[in-house]
């Protein structure tokens, strides 16, 4: 008679793993010609080097691009691990408001997608970086932003580069916008694949360990 | 009768902190009934691990305490099981508030089945599962609650933890059933059709069947720890397996 190791070798269920959607919106409008898209394209490298060495991360984290302006989504939400950013380059003006609405827009359509086919999400997030003020009218976006933000619908983060209107950034987000110090994409988009690694490994209860980036050696100032 | 294995092991992830095991677990027989408790520890609240073995104690004495009276298995209705986590949400409130903290600190999830003879009661507040053979079917008797997130869930220290007790009762025999926390949900449930993944269970039940239930229980902790089982999930994993005894093999 065969001896069977007891438990010995399982099958096991076959799930889709959890997903962390990510929309970056990204201000392209000419002020950010030169130096400062330099950095950018830069930063995005680091992000998605950062999100592709994680494991789970790299299966987990999915990231969209929408630029503006013109509003372009320039990459539809595809895994961490087969992102390979666009090369951004300068456009033209500053349509906050309507970039905010379709990253709101594909963030529902994305939850749809999910529940539909029984594959379960974090909280999303909606990362906004803008050197500027909106060019258009921006206060259905921000009532959206808040109405999203009391739902839990999603997370919504703003960076403002030197420049940014930070009065009417404040008015647009929930959360209190942050000032890039200098051009340090890079180290803004390392903290944010630091999150992100954090949001996909997490469990039920438990508080989320994000780095502050306004200590003395981050990214930002408040 | 009853043969049963009850493992709780830490997760990976908590093994690299100090946090140490969050889950509680217990099983056994009270005459011919079966009781299995489950509590899973928030990750975040510092308590987490006291809370989770104060739950799981305090729902043992309760069910005992019912069947002391001399009741019945099949006298559990859904009053009793809500009055049961009232009881559990009660001493929790009591104990953070002797230890001057928010209940938020010693928040766990609850998962209740009492098996008897006939009949059959589960509760559930938050995530984790109880699967059973029903009609020759493994299946959860109720989807893990996890609120829109996947790393969000309910508790039963929350204030408004009443709408979130999900409770079954069954008027026939229940054989076989397991019980898991959190850990182990991808491993075990098919999460497109809602549904237990039948050769996970199938094959655990082969192996508690045919053995020992004192012999099977390192072999269960290893396979809790496992490789294969590591790499799908870092949690605190614990699971409970139960079958009852067919009656030729209870009579001398």
């Amino acid at each position: 008679m065969a001896e069977q190791v007891p438990f010995g070798t399982s099958d096991f269920a076959e799930n889709p793993e959890p997903r962390c959607p990510c929309v970056l919106l990204l201000d392209t409008s000419v002020s950010m010609k030169g130096a400062p898209l330099d950095e950018l394209n830069s930063g995005l490298a680091v992000y998605r080097e950062e999100l592709a060495s994680d494991s789970l991360a790299a299966k987990r984290v999915e990231v969209a691009i929408v630029t503006f302006g013109p509003v372009q989504t320039v990459q539809d939400f595809t895994t961490a691990e087969q992102f390979n950013p666009p090369k951004l380059e300068p456009t033209g003006d500053t349509p906050m408001g309507a970039a905010i609405n379709q990253a709101v827009d594909m963030i529902t359509t994305r939850k749809q997608t999910y529940r539909s086919q029984g594959i379960a999400f974090y909280r999303p997030w909606i990362f906004l970086i803008t050197d500027g003020a909106p060019t258009d009218d921006w206060h259905s976006a921000a009532a959206r932003v808040k109405e999203g933000e009391q739902a839990k619908a999603f997370a919504f983060f703003c960076v403002g580069v030197e420049g940014a209107n930070f009065e009417i950034l404040q008015q647009l987000t929930v959360r209190e916008p942050l000032k890039l110090k200098g051009l340090k994409f890079r180290d803004l988009f390392q903290w944010l694949s630091n999150s992100q690694k954090s949001v996909s490994r997490s469990t039920p209860g438990e508080q989320v360990p994000i780095q502050n980036p306004t200590a003395p050696d981050g990214w930002a100032s408040i | 009768m009853w043969k049963f294995i009850c493992q709780s092991v830490e997760g990976t992830s908590h093994k690299k902190t100090t946090l140490g095991c969050q889950d509680s677990s217990f099983a056994a027989a009270h005459g011919t009934n079966l009781i299995l408790l489950v509590a899973d520890g928030a990750g975040s609240a510092s308590l987490a691990a006291d809370g989770s073995k104060l739950a799981i104690a305090t729902g043992a004495a309760l069910i005992k305490s019912f069947f002391d009276s001399g009741k019945q298995a099949q006298e559990i209705t859904s009053d009793i099981l809500r009055g049961w986590m009232s009881g559990i949400h009660a001493i929790l409130e009591h104990e953070a508030a002797a230890r001057n903290t928010s209940s938020r600190e010693m928040a766990c999830t609850m998962l209740i089945a009492v098996v008897g003879e006939s009949s059959a009661a589960f509760a559930q507040i938050g995530d984790g599962a109880i699967v059973i053979l029903d009609e020759q079917t493994y299946r959860p008797v109720f989807w893990p609650a996890t609120g829109e997130f996947h790393n969000t869930t309910y508790f039963v220290t929350e204030a408004e933890f009443e709408m979130n007790i999900q409770l079954e009762t069954f008027n026939r025999p229940i054989n076989e059933l397991a019980m898991f926390s959190d850990g182990l949900e991808m491993l075990a449930l098919n999460y497109s059709t809602k549904t237990a993944h039948a050769p996970f269970f199938a094959q655990l039940f082969r192996s508690l069947r045919a053995g020992n239930a004192e012999e099977l229980a390192e072999p269960m902790r290893q396979f809790l720890d496992s490789k294969p089982i590591n790499d799908r999930t870092d949690d605190d994993k614990t699971l409970i397996l139960a079958t009852r005894i067919p009656h030729a093999e209870t009579t001398l």
